[in-house]
């Protein structure tokens, strides 16, 4: 479904900078207490959990280590999810660029998980639980998913309806996208995230995305993702793109 | 009348069914159906409300990383860190879940006692302070001791116990060994040292996790840059895996690497000419002689060992590892050697002394000791005081202080860890419901102190710790010099800091932080009230004099390991905050079990030719035995695992996670053999096909 | 008219009737709010009330939609008139700090997002272009909840947004602009 919109046009993305990510995991904590993703069932394991954003650790040389910070890629130029849905429940918002995914409307099938060539997509196998009071402690931005539905990170767009509001409450030019911080950006403690328009000139996201250190996932795709990678270390480079000759290690 | 045909009745269905299409009922009954497929009642809908975002501290750890927490109505939904704190910027996962530890399934709301079948029954709190004063009244009576554990010494509530203590006949306050173990071997009292982290050239860490939860998190990660690491450790750790360089040592060999390193740099007349008997003891350390038993080639201790004098100053610390436990008091004494022959101590980017936080003036105090020094099997009450050091701190370490009849009071706020072991449960306030003080980490060149208010309303069962302590005082007929409530007590340390004139404080305003002039005491409380902080930087000319390690411990580290052995060298670890008193909040699944970020308890690794030579294949489950206990886990053949050695990890508690508690500790906890010094770093597993 | 005919409109009819009129009534649950209320009162001249006074806008832009029990009581901490449903507000939630539970005409689920402010400050909606003369009412009507669905008899549903949307120009269409 095509949406007109009102002429606002953005592409929200993001830099990471893996020389800075130090493996911590925040972002992957914040991200979970951010957006309502129940705790893993006993049986869940490293595929049938739910973690919106994973970090990945990467071999280097001598026994060191580099980590990957790996969430949807909102991919806006051939969006693999969107098109294989049956029950258009995803969409890529042209004034966002946000690749949105609708639980409700989701009737589980996975054919999005399977098409998705970045594995950032998520099924929730189990009922989620929140056990004891634990509820008192959830996000009233964002709605919480039932079994059987499939779910991903959207970079916290509900973060973005609330900068579009607080903007129409300041009175300030809505022509305008409005600057916001998802939470796994806001709370990385090394500053490894930027988040920004890529589309607007002055913003930080922007300028860093066209660093020569840069790269992209699985580029050769063409899917047009917005998440950027940066690092100044070629070992670290390869390992990324998995050129070959490199090993990218896989554990279990 | 004429009798009604079959026929009729047909058309008269007919007329119903085409009734029925043209009205709505069909068409909504499908809508409505399709509408209630989609929505789950059962799922829980959050209560909305307005936002705020309000100020706080992270007390899980020493770290004590401010936070920023956002409350929807009055019930808060986020914690991260604050960068805009002065001492602000880091934060780890377990401070993310800061606001979720109050709703805990394991968190206890009331005090508790635990029957003969080991459940808990709730107590009132009237009777909980009648059992305490009872216990302490008997101890008294009996010539017993009462020891209490405090994992977080220096605030107003461990002058509280301290001050109680000192009216007993037989009054033990103690504290664990805490991530300063190499500092406080050459620290003097009342003189603590830190390491001049923003000028050090070289960060030298006998497997301290310098890189990943270590000292004050936001100062770590703002130093980083400037700073060269080299981590020496038994397993790949996080901050080996992030150092500049990681040499894998073996268990145990820390003492003779720190020695060896000395020898170099002594033999080479890189430093300065030691006193003859440190240049015989440190002669016989050879790096040829010490790396067989330590691993790693001797000229690459040779090559470290300069690049500590080129590439200087250079700081080395040890400490232990929060799963691994501390390191020996010899291998302290050892790496702490290595500090004043490298003459670290006392130069800028080496070991410095700080200033003290100033605390109020008062009557006598039971003086302060570590854990290890307090005689064995005298105490008849142990009080376990309620805040975590994020260490893991086996039960084993804390029995054997205890007579064989002792009572365990326990003040955490949660059944877990050691409060597992108590036999009346007190609960203090969880995090961000009562009061809590920040000061100097471990590593700190600068004197702080910041508070942490109240945010959230505790539940009416919960007790503040000085309350309860005045309570019990009160019921023991124990006069108490100093009174007043916890916020008292912080309100009159404020106005001790103010008076000492010493250092600034700095006060949150909404342009951020402005160092204040303050007219009157009470402005410096409400300044450190309302989230400010104190700061005195000034740093004193530090003396040290190392002593040397034991002969014995010498004589041990140049005979090296027996060769033969079947079983495994156990290596402990845990991420700061996993194997502590406070429990892993659910959602840590996401790191622990969701991911493989980080390794739980369920799995041990070895290498892959250890593997082999034990005849075990990656993923097969395996039973894990030692002198004090077996578990099972799933084996992990980890190549960055050097061979010879078993790493697991000592938490988070997998049953925590999912909201249970466990009888039994699980993973290394229920492996490692506490020595006599409360260190578990010997500790050695038999592994086998389960 | 013949048998046939007669035998055909003796289903019709009553199907009809009752499709059209006895299964609404049957599908709907009337729920009588706890306690009643005039906004015809309230927003007389005596009282001098306006929309904003209850129904007002936070400082983030979020509308504080139902008021709570404690805006009441800032007038009507003691009983200032002589209705039963004044003391009965005064006695039950009033003084024993209890939040009156209200019901909801128009409750969206939780995954819709719906900024008062843009529709009423940008768009300069009428509070009446949505909820209807419900704040000239002089009592509160009984909630009619569908007892399939659990929604609210006559509530807003999405088609009637994007019909707005797509009419105006104005607004989003797309699914994250409206869901979370």
């Amino acid at each position: 479904m095509r949406s007109p919109e009102t002429g606002v046009r953005a592409r929200y993305g993001m830099v990471v900078d893996l020389d800075r990510c130090d493996g911590c995991g925040v972002c992957v904590v914040a991200c979970a207490v951010e957006n309502n993703v129940p705790a893993g069932h006993e049986r869940a394991t490293e595929r049938t959990g739910i973690a919106w954003l994973r970090v990945q650790r990467l071999e280097g040389p001598a026994g060191s280590a580099a980590f990957l910070p790996l969430m949807c890629q909102q991919c806006d130029a051939r969006t693999p999810c969107a098109s294989v849905c049956p029950q258009n429940a995803v969409q890529v918002d042209a004034s966002s660029g946000i690749v949105g995914q609708v639980p409700a409307r989701c009737l589980g099938c996975r054919y999005c998980m399977a098409a998705c060539p970045y594995q950032a997509r998520f099924f929730n196998w189990w009922d989620p639980e929140w056990p004891g009071t634990l509820v008192e402690t959830l996000n009233p931005a964002v709605s919480t998913r039932t079994r059987g539905v499939v779910e991903k990170c959207s970079f916290c767009s509900h973060r973005l309806q609330a900068a579009r509001a607080r903007q129409a409450a300041d009175g300030a030019d809505r022509s305008k996208p409005p600057e916001y911080t998802p939470a796994c950006v806001e709370a990385c403690p090394a500053g490894a995230l930027v988040f920004g328009d890529l589309e607007d000139p002055g913003s930080e996201a922007a300028r860093l995305s066209r660093s020569p250190d840069c790269f992209q996932l699985l580029e050769r795709l063409g899917t047009g993702s917005k998440v950027f990678y940066r690092t100044r270390r070629p070992w670290l480079r390869n390992a990324a793109l998995g050129a070959p000759g490199t090993e990218r290690r896989h554990d279990a | 009348m004429t009798s009604i045909t079959r026929r009729q009745v047909l058309y008269g269905l007919g007329g119903g069914v085409a009734g029925t299409i043209l009205s709505p009922l069909p068409w909504k009954v499908l809508d409505d159906v399709a509408i209630w497929t989609q929505h789950r009642h059962t799922l829980p809908v959050p209560r909305r409300g307005e936002t705020t975002l309000r100020p706080a501290t992270c007390t899980l750890c020493p770290g004590g990383c401010p936070m920023r927490v956002r409350f929807v109505g009055d019930r808060p939904i986020f914690a991260m860190g604050d960068p805009s704190h002065p001492m602000g910027g880091g934060a780890c996962p377990f401070g993310l879940t800061l606001h979720q530890l109050a709703h805990h399934p394991l968190r206890l709301a009331t005090p508790a006692r635990r029957g003969a079948d080991g459940v808990p029954m709730p107590l009132e709190l009237g009777a909980a302070v009648a059992f305490v004063a009872g216990a302490l009244k008997e101890a008294a009576r009996t010539g017993r001791g009462v020891l209490v554990l405090d994992q977080r010494p220096g605030r107003v509530v461990s002058r509280a116990y301290r001050e109680l203590l000192a009216c007993l006949p037989r009054g033990e306050y103690a504290t664990p060994e805490d991530e300063g173990g190499t500092l406080a071997t050459l620290a003097r009292p009342g003189q603590p040292l830190g390491i001049d982290l923003e000028r050090t050239g070289t960060l030298l860490s006998f497997g301290a996790p310098v890189l990943a939860g270590w000292g004050r998190p936001g100062r770590m990660l703002a130093a980083r840059r400037g700073l060269r690491v080299v981590q020496l450790d038994t397993w790949r750790s996080p901050s080996a895996a992030l150092a500049d360089e990681w040499l894998p040592i073996r268990p145990g060999s820390e003492g003779a690497v720190a020695l060896a390193l000395a020898h170099v740099v002594v033999s080479e007349g890189l430093v300065e000419a030691p006193a003859p008997e440190v240049r015989r003891l440190i002669a016989r350390f050879h790096p040829a002689r010490v790396a067989p038993s330590a691993g790693v080639e001797a000229q690459r201790l040779a090559a470290l060992a300069r690049s500590l004098v080129s590439s200087g100053p250079t700081a080395a610390v040890g400490g232990g590892d929060p799963g691994g436990g501390p390191l020996a008091p010899d291998d302290e004494r050892a790496i702490a050697l290595l500090d004043v022959l490298l003459g670290s101590v006392g130069k800028p980017g080496g070991i410095v002394a700080r200033g003290t936080v100033p605390e109020e003036s008062c009557g006598s105090l039971a003086p302060e000791r570590q854990l290890r020094e307090v005689p064995d099997g005298g105490a008849g009450l142990l009080i376990l005081d309620a805040v975590d050091s994020g260490r893991a701190l086996p039960w084993a370490a804390v029995e054997r202080k205890l007579a064989p009849d002792a009572l365990v009071v326990s003040l955490s706020p949660f059944a877990s860890g050691l409060a597992r072991r108590a036999h009346v449960q007190v609960p203090a306030p969880a995090p961000l419901e009562g009061w809590d003080e920040v000061l100097p980490t471990a590593d700190a060149t600068a004197a702080s102190y910041w508070i942490g208010a109240p945010l959230v309303p505790p539940p009416p069962g919960a007790t503040d710790p000085v309350e309860l302590l005045r309570q019990v005082a009160a019921a023991a007929g124990i006069a108490a010099s100093a009174t007043g409530s916890h916020e008292d007590l912080l309100r009159r340390r404020a106005e001790a800091i103010h008076a000492s004139g010493r250092g600034r404080v700095l006060a949150r305003t909404e342009d951020g932080f402005r160092e204040q002039k303050l007219p009157d005491a009470s402005a410096a409380w409400r300044a450190l009230r309302n989230g400010g902080c104190w700061i005195d930087d000034a740093v004193t000319p530090a003396h040290a004099v190392a002593t040397a390690p034991s002969a014995e411990a010498v004589e041990g580290w140049l005979r090296g390991e027996a060769a033969g052995r079947d079983d495994l060298p156990l290596v402990a670890f845990a991420a700061r905050g996993a194997s502590g008193g406070t429990p892993a909040c659910p959602v840590l699944t996401k790191l622990y079990q969701e991911t493989e970020l980080r390794c739980s308890v369920a799995s041990v690794a070895v290498s892959p030719l250890t593997a082999r030579e034990h005849g075990l294949r990656d993923g097969s489950r395996v039973r894990l035995e030692s002198a004090a206990g077996a578990v099972t886990a799933t084996l992990r053949c980890d190549p960055t695992l050097p061979p010879g050695r078993a790493a697991l990890a000592t938490g988070p508690d997998p049953a925590a996670l999912h909201g249970k508690a466990t009888a039994v500790p699980q993973g290394a906890l229920a492996l490692i053999v506490v020595g006599p010094d409360l260190t578990w770093r010997g500790t050695r597993v038999a592994i086998r096909e389960a | 008219m013949t048998r046939p005919l007669a035998a055909f409109l003796a289903g019709l009819v009553p199907a009809l009737a009752f499709g059209w009129l006895g299964f609404p009534r049957l599908l709907h649950v009337a729920a009588e709010q706890p306690l009643q209320f005039s906004h015809q009162v309230h927003t007389s001249e005596a009282t001098g009330l306006g929309c904003d006074d209850c129904h007002g806008f936070r400082s983030d832009g979020e509308l504080a939609g139902i008021p709570s029990a404690a805006s009441c009581a800032g007038c009507h901490a003691e009983p200032i008139g002589d209705s039963t449903e004044e003391r009965r507000l005064v006695e039950e939630f009033v003084a024993p700090c209890r939040e009156i539970p209200w019901l909801a005409y128009s409750r969206q689920p939780d995954h819709v997002y719906f900024p008062h402010f843009a529709h009423v400050t940008s768009a300069g909606l009428a509070c009446e272009d949505c909820h209807g003369p419900h704040g000239a009412s002089a009592s509160l009507a009984a909630v009619e909840i569908d007892r399939i669905t659990g929604y609210a008899r006559g509530q807003i549903r999405m088609g009637e947004c994007e019909e707005c949307h797509r009419e105006s120009g104005r607004g989003t269409l797309a699914c994250i602009g409206c869901h979370r």
